[in-house]
């Protein structure tokens, strides 16, 4: 069992490396939010499972934590987008349907 | 008489968040959560306005779909790290859904951000369309597929019996 935590969690952390070097390393703000947004929640859940593994007490509260991070992260990144694409010039973009239509009026 | 049944489900849930949270089974824990649960409860009857039923296949369909995704994205958000070359192409895409996915607009906008490459910027209930950033715009047509099986899904588990939601300024 600790062998089994000890590679969840040392995975747990293998991916939140990885989304800061994203972070760093992607130039426009909407790649970045893609790296921090996706990769952290899932670092959090796989580091949160192999603690709750070992852990004597607190392995419940671990749990709902994993998944109130799951359910609302994403709403946070999505406001995210909406700011960043209200306030920046979008000239990266190859396709930008929504520029034409829904700011017009 | 049948929402006698799910009420009690929802209790029961409760309780067994609160004990969980408080890490300790104790008589006084479980009566304050029986208490807190039940008072939940009432107000959330009470301040609901439109009822929905819950479809437990098809929730467990999306939830695993979605786990899936989660898995995915991070791989190919690491892959994209790891590899020197750019490979993204960033748009912006207008996907229309079924106008009775946008009363759920707020599962779907979660299971799309969680699904690889792609995030929601803005949603026009009007036109019960999806304005999603995606790092690969070639993938076009899969996104959009994903994006209506999703929808598909979330209206199945959670099926609404009220009229989709107006649109609001």
């Amino acid at each position: 069992m600790t062998i089994v935590s000890s590679v969840l969690m040392l995975g747990g952390s293998l991916v939140a490396v990885l989304a800061g070097i994203g972070i760093l390393r992607f130039s426009t703000p909407y790649a970045r939010f893609h790296a921090a947004g996706k990769a952290s929640p899932v670092a959090f859940v796989i580091t949160a499972i192999g603690a709750a593994l070992v852990a004597d007490e607190g392995a419940g509260i671990l749990i709902f934590a994993a998944i109130a991070m799951v359910l609302t992260l994403p709403v946070g990144v999505h406001l995210l987008f909406r700011a960043a694409y209200r306030t920046t010039n979008n000239q990266h973009l190859i396709v930008d349907e929504l520029d034409a239509t829904m700011y017009e009026s | 008489m049948t929402r006698i049944i799910p009420a009690v489900g929802m209790v029961v849930l409760g309780v067994v968040a609160w004990v969980a949270l408080w890490g300790d089974w104790s008589w006084a824990n479980v009566l304050v959560g029986v208490v807190l649960a039940t008072l939940t409860l009432v107000l959330q009857r009470r301040a609901r306005s439109t009822p929905f039923r819950v479809e437990p296949g098809a929730l467990v369909r999306l939830i695993s779909i979605v786990l899936v995704d989660l898995a995915r994205s991070t791989v190919s958000v690491a892959k994209e790290v790891i590899t020197p070359t750019d490979y993204t192409e960033e748009a912006v895409l207008a996907i229309e859904v079924e106008p009775a996915a946008m009363s759920h607009a707020l599962l779907l906008t979660v299971a799309i951000t969680l699904t690889p490459g792609t995030a929601v910027v803005e949603v026009d209930p009007a036109s019960s369309t999806l304005y999603l950033h995606v790092l690969h715009a070639r993938d076009r047509d899969e996104i959009a597929a994903h994006v209506h099986q999703l929808a598909d899904l979330a209206v199945a588990a959670f099926p609404s019996d009220a009229p989709a939601m107006e649109a609001s300024p």
